[in-house]
């Protein structure tokens, strides 16, 4: 009797195992169309042919159809599926270590933070030759995320690193950064206004190998690093008392995580620009398709977020071809409706 | 400390009203002459003559003023804002050394960012407030609030650059007692016009493609093009290009609020136009952007211009491998020396036609006649060092 209940438990358990996974395939699978779809569309009239022939042969390939596809588009699709990707498990721990459905890169500041940074050497550009501003500009704005993220874990570590606090602070900072944006913009000449402005819409235009490189590596140790405190991370949602009695020293854990995902969320946006509305987004649409388990939700948080960017990017080639348009108002008009839906059309209360 | 702000503003305020009265008085002609003219933008206004008070409310438009006035701007002028300071400091410098004064002008905000304090505007007596037409239909506030206060504002325009500024000259020059020197100038800068249109109707064959980037933000970054706006106009360098028998390759592409945008280099590269053009100022937020003024050296500007050759690509585009890219003022593209636009661009279009005509000759010639400072520095550049 009890060996059979256990059994059908078992069996329960893996079903749902198998179904979270079978999930996780799908949205690879979309990404990976996604990302495809983006690397064989453009101005260019390169078929299909061609553009696997320079992929896979660059060599057999004239210079032009080389640039086009290996310094034009492939860096530029995948630095939209990591900077999603990096966004959206960015979003989903904030969520998770701060118990709060809206909190998001946005939430704590971080994205003002940057966009802060960005706004102040585009400002300060006149004086400084020593650096070209397109090194001085993505360098101040890690810099500022990061100095956000450090006065985010100074109030978190003087008060107790209570969810509530750092909330609060978070939010506090946001606001600090933006008006500090504000009076830059106030400031500006016409045409370091028109840059902040741009800068702040967020474009993936300036992509490179560098860059993703940098991009794909941090996003990597990070997601390795959360990983392996997947069940920790799962079970600070189950409560805040919960998760002290099962051992788990949940301050310790929340400014950790904190750390982390703001290098991460630092790292994609100084080469970006802000590109709303991901972190926000991705992890509720993993959350409804595989719940809360971390070991799910964390890939599947990344897998959405990137699909999100790369859907955008490819929606915005497609509408303007020549012009580059700026990707932070796609994801934004994209995500929100979706959002609004998720939160209108779900059947059960998922949070 | 803030008792006597607040009486200064207090006294500033009674001032202002005191001003508005004696502006809505008619005034008897014998003891004060006035002028009524209607603007570029098509409305009434009187003036009170002569006009020794004047307010340019966008720096960058000093060109034609001093075109008309000459020596006299030292004097006249009362108020302006910082975008020749910022947007073109080559320019601001050499009126700034040639006028010592200048940099004493009151320094009032900026209009497009609707900045400006009426107040302060009422408080400099202006007689004249020079305004442009772009100001109009951005709900700016100030500007209603001037029109209320009764400020003369009279409004030029620059949306056609080969046509709206010799009318915007002679506007000037016939509120400000100059309408002689005024015409004479408007005069010669239709017939250096005529020189390039005559010749480039007659131009039979293929229309050679183009692509024209502001150089403002460096190689590293592509800045803007202009193609057309919303309502299909063209304006700034957009225009240029629509009237130089030439095929912009941003014109159907590119159609933001002001027909600029950013273009995707992948569209550049498949469109590999003819000719590319790089403008260049002394912008001094961008160290990067392509230099180019009363100050630019030459060979530091072709450095620069040769800089952007090297962006990931356009080693492989026919205008790089032809060395026809070029670098020209950006303002050409905007104020009472686009002439030298269309002709420098008329000869980077088709070499063999304009083979004598020297643009950079005329633009000399332009400032010796007309201009109350000297020519210097480098204006325009080509990749091979002319």
């Amino acid at each position: 009797m009890q060996s059979t209940k256990s059994n059908d438990l078992n069996q329960a358990y893996q079903r749902l195992g198998r179904r979270r996974l079978a999930v996780i395939m799908t949205l690879v699978i979309l990404v990976t169309g996604s990302l495809f779809l983006d690397v064989i569309t453009g101005p260019a009239p390169l078929s299909l042919s061609d553009v696997m022939t320079t992929l896979f042969q660059p060599g057999a390939v004239n210079e032009a159809n080389r640039t086009i596809v290996w310094t034009f588009r492939l860096p530029t699709a995948l630095m939209a599926v990591f900077v999603g990707a990096s966004l959206g498990i960015a979003g989903a721990e904030m969520q998770t270590v701060l118990n709060n459905p809206l909190a998001s890169p946005y939430t704590l500041g971080v994205s003002a933070a940057a966009s802060f940074g960005a706004a102040l050497a585009l400002v300060l550009g006149s004086g400084t030759l020593i650096w070209t501003t397109t090194v001085f500009v993505p360098t101040s704005a890690f810099v500022c995320a990061m100095c956000c993220s450090l006065a985010i874990f100074a109030i978190g570590r003087l008060r107790g690193a209570s969810a509530e606090t750092i909330i609060v602070g978070g939010v506090a900072l946001h606001f600090i950064f933006s008006s500090g944006v504000a009076f830059l913009q106030y400031m500006a000449s016409e045409d370091t206004l028109a840059a902040i402005v741009f800068w702040i819409f967020g474009t993936l235009q300036g992509a490179n190998w560098h860059k993703l490189a940098i991009i794909v590596v941090v996003m990597v140790v990070t997601m390795g690093l959360l990983m392996s405190r997947v069940w920790q991370l799962t079970a600070l949602r189950l409560g805040e008392h919960h998760a002290r009695s099962l051992g788990i020293n949940t301050e310790r854990l929340r400014l950790q995580t904190l750390i982390l995902v703001s290098i991460l969320t630092a790292t994609a946006v100084c080469f970006t620009g802000v590109i709303g509305f991901v972190g926000l987004l991705a992890p509720h649409l993993a959350r409804m398709l595989v719940g809360e388990d971390q070991r799910y939700f964390i890939p599947l948080s990344a897998l959405s977020g990137a699909l999100l960017v790369s859907v955008a990017a490819l929606v915005t080639k497609l509408l303007i071809p020549g012009t580059i348009f700026p990707i932070g108002i796609a994801t934004a008009a994209i995500g929100a409706p979706c959002f609004a839906a998720i939160a209108l059309l779900r059947r059960r209360s998922y949070w | 400390m803030k008792i006597p702000a607040a009486i200064l503003s207090l006294l500033i305020l009674i001032y202002a009203g005191c001003q508005r009265e004696t502006l809505s008085v008619p005034a008897t002609p014998a003891e004060n002459p006035t002028i009524t003219v209607t603007d570029l933008a098509g409305r009434e206004v009187t003036l009170k003559q002569p006009v020794e008070r004047i307010i340019l409310m966008r720096s960058l438009g000093l060109y034609e003023l001093a075109t008309v006035l000459g020596d006299e701007v030292e004097e006249k002028l009362a108020g302006w804002d910082s975008s020749l300071k910022t947007g073109d400091l080559d320019t601001y410098e050499k009126f700034v050394t040639q006028y010592p004064r200048l940099e004493e002008v009151t320094i009032l905000g900026d209009i497009l960012r609707d900045t400006v304090s009426a107040e302060a505007v009422l408080a400099l007596e202006p007689d004249l407030v020079i305004m442009n037409t772009y100001m109009l239909n951005r709900g700016s506030k100030t500007v209603e609030r001037l029109q209320q206060a009764g400020v003369p504002l009279l409004f030029l325009k620059s949306e056609d650059p080969f046509r709206d500024p010799q009318k915007s000259i002679r506007l000037l020059g016939k509120v400000l007692g100059k309408a002689t020197e005024a015409n004479a100038a408007a005069d010669w800068i239709d017939a250096e016009l005529q020189l390039v249109f005559s010749k480039i109707e007659t131009i039979q064959g293929k229309i050679p493609t183009i692509y024209l980037e502001a150089g403002t933000q460096g190689p590293e970054k592509y800045g803007n093009t202009f193609g057309e706006n919303q309502q299909g106009k063209t304006v700034n360098w957009g225009s240029v290009l629509a009237q130089l028998r030439c095929q912009n390759i941003a014109a159907g592409s590119i159609s933001g609020l002001y027909g600029m945008g950013v273009i995707r280099p992948e569209y550049l590269i498949t469109a590999d136009p003819e000719v590319i053009v790089i403008t260049g100022a002394h912008w001094t937020a961008f160290p990067d952007s392509l230099q180019l003024g009363y100050y630019a050296d030459r060979d530091q500007s072709v450095k620069r211009l040769a800089a952007f050759t090297e962006r990931p690509g356009w080693s492989e585009l026919s205008a790089v491998k032809q060395r026809r890219v070029h670098g020209i003022h950006t303002r050409f593209g905007s104020h009472i020396m686009s002439f030298a636009a269309a002709q420098q661009l008329a000869k980077w279009l088709y070499p063999e036609e304009f083979k004598e005509l020297n643009p950079e000759e005329r633009l000399h010639e332009f400032h010796l006649k007309f201009m109350p400072v000297e020519m210097s520095g480098t204006w325009m550049v080509s990749l091979d060092g002319n």
